[in-house]
């Protein structure tokens, strides 16, 4: 049965007129920030490669943007996680790095979320508030992915045959890490970094560590920026670390509490990896849906003002087939990001918070009241203890693997979608299309980092397989063919 | 350079690959970073020097006459490294084609024999924009014995790097007509190099003119064949440029592939993997097949060469377009990065399938000209 039909009636009303206010938001920003310097930063990142956007993060933090999905209680403004999807959509169909200067902030804060650790979690949210009181932005990032390893980190049941390089040793007091991490996006933007590492490199399911790294912390540095073809505007940065003590106090995750539970580490880090990435790879498809809008909106604009043959291009049957087309793919792909986060809602990262009577409560309770109640608590064992407890014990497997498995199809689907209607509108338009000062072809360029990153779209398929599909043939065995199948 | 055997063909086809793997590959990020960066004005020489922007000449031009076979050859195997260059001898290919069609051989003659280096034998030209299907917005109109010129023509190829430019106008602001205007001293502003999705050492600029004298070319009333005869044949040029940027492109996926390690071992031993390959390779084979096919059917005056050459176009386009969106999927993160040549295999095909015209329209054309006989 469709999440939509177990969540809907559910659903606290208040969401949807909080959603409305989100979009509103977004396209106002859309027309005042994004639209009138997308192109200008994008060709400015050509001419200097590196380049850091801080006007535009400095303008989406004072619109809010970086505080307004922290929690209430945390200072932050408490918005409904899933009208997030909704804003990357619409942020992402005119610009796709400038929504994911925002929407990668929420990655991290998700990933740290995903450990529980409701003290760190209050200390980075406290610094992102004030960052946005002083104008000084407070990002955070996520950093997994490793030189020799990007789709196998995703997944425990690669990541142990792995080439990984990225090591955290146990010493009195805190870890020592050596190593690098790349492609983490935002990097050189950021304030705080959520690392994964692992205190074993044979056997890295089971001793994943997650840890949250200042900007100056003795050991850590800030490598290159990648040369990527699109998205030019959001860093993707290499962070390298030599002989880095990350003491205690930053260590949101690690075996000492994974043992606690009753699940296998091994089970607990994939359950870990799932609660960060079911909303970020809903996410991400709502990135591609903003591509594949993008891209028929500028098809759709260029057809309605383009005479072709003596006729207006719009008025050709097969225009109006495609244009059709490519309206299907967005609709479809805003469909699966939907059900993605209603099964969120229902068994993920934030499960309870948006039905009644729990979404009304913290929606009406003043924000000072809010932190008055709940912010002395929170920063005590109890609060992550708690929160652990329902996190790590109350989930069930099920459940995980549909999250997971929904969040996958909404990945690839919306971001094959995105590719497939920038690639239409180009083929639509012709010649007009490949100049940087219509727009269409960035388009392309930024969707096409879509496939690739949270999860190759070949991965989060044999992930899809594996949560929803498998299940359905006992021998089925995903992630250890013998050979490649091939003669 | 005279081919006239499938021995010089050979040749042909080595010295381009050779040149492109040799001097194009290696600066191939650096060259790509234009106009933020220098252009590859070297290559642009030594490609001068041995003779590539005369390959679609006449014989009795250095060239190789009619055929297209050597023209493809080349273009094909330069493509695979870097198809910035084989863009750029393609345009020129094109205008020259414009002006033989247009009759006005001895002009093109002088043209050749008088280019002392590559600016002088390159022909700035819109290239597959059709002037019958968008009116342009650049006026003709006669001053004595001169043409004056007046008015805009966008995204001109190589229109700031040629001497000449071969531009479509209409006299009377009715009536469609080509003509060749040197770009110094007749009053055509030329823009900066207009930024677009590939293909970025292969420039184009938009340009203005303002009384800048012409040289009406052909007879009045004659454009829109001149234009469909050409881009007929030219078709199969184009589809060789991207021919050879899908053996590139799956090239590099492959030695790729067999380096990368996931799971505990190289990423081609995944099936996943392999299914993508393997598709790939099949689009590309097929790509290099109709190639072959539509040029022999084109050198030995077949009657089915027009519709060969648009096919063969059709499939390359739509083929290139997937083969390297998969080539960068195979690589992952690193094939989105300029460090590797995927990225740019895949912004060059996208570019030259859109720039080439508009695709669906072409299909519809090889229904109604190959099908239907309308």
């Amino acid at each position: 049965m469709a999440a939509s039909l177990h969540a809907g009636p559910k659903l606290a009303r208040g969401m949807i007129g909080q959603t409305r206010e989100v979009i509103a938001l977004c396209r106002k920003f859309c027309d005042e920030v994004v639209r009138p310097r997308a192109l200008e930063i994008d060709k400015k990142l050509h001419e200097d490669p590196d380049y850091l956007d801080w006007d535009f993060v400095k303008k989406a933090n004072d619109w809010g943007f970086y505080t307004m999905w922290l929690p209430k209680a945390m200072g932050g403004g408490g918005y409904n996680f899933s009208s997030l999807s909704y804003a990357m959509e619409e942020i992402g169909s005119v610009c796709l790095a400038m929504a994911n200067l925002i929407g990668v902030h929420y990655l991290g804060f998700g990933t740290l979320t995903a450990s529980g650790n409701m003290r760190i979690m209050q200390k980075l949210c406290r610094e992102t508030v004030l960052g946005r009181k002083n104008g000084d932005p407070c990002l955070i990032t996520l950093a997994i992915t490793e030189p020799g390893a990007g789709t196998d980190v995703e997944e425990v049941d690669l990541v142990d045959k792995a080439k990984l390089g990225c090591f955290a040793k146990r010493v009195e007091g805190g870890y020592i890490v050596n190593g690098s991490k790349v492609f983490i996006s935002n990097g050189h933007l950021s304030k705080w970094h959520m690392l994964i590492t692992y205190t074993d490199l044979k056997k890295p399911s089971e001793s994943a560590v997650m840890m949250s790294i200042p900007n100056g912390l003795k050991g850590f540095s800030f490598g290159r920026h990648e040369k990527k073809m699109g998205q030019r505007a959001c860093p993707a940065s290499e962070l390298l670390f030599d002989d880095c003590f990350v003491p205690d106090e930053y260590v949101a995750l690690d075996n000492r509490v994974k043992q606690k539970f009753s699940r296998s580490q091994k089970e607990m880090t994939q359950q870990m990896i799932d609660y960060v990435v079911s909303p970020s790879r809903a996410a991400v498809g709502a990135f591609g849906t903003g591509a594949a809008r993008g891209a028929y909106e500028a098809a759709f604009k260029f057809a309605s003002e383009t005479v072709v043959d003596g006729e207006l291009y719009v008025n050709h049957e097969w225009v109006q087939s495609w244009l059709a087309e490519m309206h299907k793919n967005v609709t479809l792909s805003r469909l699966v990001y939907t059900e993605t986060n209603y099964a969120n809602s229902l068994w993920g990262l934030y499960k309870d918070l948006h039905f009644e009577p729990m979404f009304s409560i913290m929606r009406r309770t003043p924000a000072f009241l809010s932190q008055k109640l709940f912010g002395s608590f929170l920063g005590k064992p109890g609060a992550t203890e708690f929160m652990r407890e329902r996190m790590f014990n109350d989930q069930s497997v099920c459940h995980q693997c549909r999250t997971s498995g929904l969040a996958s199809a909404a990945k690839f689907t919306g971001t094959d979608y995105g590719v497939k209607n920038c690639q239409m509108a180009l083929m639509l338009m012709g010649g007009a299309g490949v100049r940087q000062d219509r727009g269409a072809e960035k388009i392309l360029r930024d969707a096409k980092l879509l496939q690739i990153y949270e999860g190759t779209n070949q991965l989060n398929r044999l992930n899809l397989f594996k949560c929803l599909i498998a299940c359905g043939c006992k021998d089925a065995c995903v992630f250890e063919e013998k050979e490649g199948g091939a003669a | 350079m005279k081919g006239k055997n499938e021995k010089e063909l050979a040749l042909l086809a080595k010295a381009g690959a050779d040149f492109a793997s040799k001097i194009l590959a290696p600066n191939r990020e650096e060259s790509d970073n234009f106009p933020f960066g220098p252009l590859f004005t070297d290559a642009l020489a030594q490609a001068f020097d041995l003779g590539f922007f005369h390959a679609a000449l006449p014989e009795d031009m250095e060239g190789f006459g009619e055929r297209l076979s050597p023209l493809c050859s080349l273009l094909e195997n330069i493509a695979k490294d870097d198809a910035s260059l084989a863009a750029i001898i393609l345009s020129n290919a094109f205008a020259q084609n414009l002006l033989l069609e247009a009759g006005e051989t001895e002009l093109l003659k002088g043209i050749a024999a008088g280019a002392e280096n590559y600016a002088g034998i390159l022909i700035g030209s819109q290239v597959f924009c059709d002037p019958s299907e968008t009116p342009p917005a650049l006026y003709a109109k006669k001053d004595g014995n001169d043409w004056l010129l007046n008015g805009k023509s966008p995204y001109v190829v190589l229109g700031g790097l040629a001497k000449r430019v071969l531009v479509p106008a209409l006299v009377e602001k009715k009536e469609l007509a080509f003509f060749l205007a040197e770009v110094e001293p007749a009053g055509i502003s030329v823009s900066e190099p207009v930024f677009s999705l590939g293909v970025h050492a292969c420039p184009a600029y938009d340009l203005e003119f303002k009384n800048a004298k012409a040289r009406f070319l052909g007879q009045p009333g004659k454009a829109g064949e001149i234009f469909a005869s050409v881009a007929g044949r030219m078709h199969l040029a184009a589809a060789s440029v991207l021919s050879g940027i899908m053996k590139g492109s799956v090239k590099e996926a492959l030695d790729y592939a067999k380096k990368r390690f996931q799971g505990g071992k190289p990423i081609i031993r995944w099936s996943e993997m392999q299914m993508i390959l393997g598709g790939m390779a099949q689009k590309s084979r097929i790509s290099e097949m109709a190639v072959t096919e539509a040029c022999r059917l084109f050198d030995s005056g077949d009657s089915r060469k027009g519709s060969a050459c648009l096919a063969a176009f059709l499939h390359c386009a739509e083929s290139a377009i997937e083969v390297t969106t998969d080539g960068i999927q195979a690589l992952g993160g690193v094939g989105y990065m300029k460090d590797f040549g995927q990225e740019k295999r895949f912004r060059d095909a996208q570019h030259l399938t859109a720039v080439f015209g508009i695709l669906p329209k072409k299909k519809l054309r090889y229904l109604q000209k190959a099908m239907l006989g309308e």
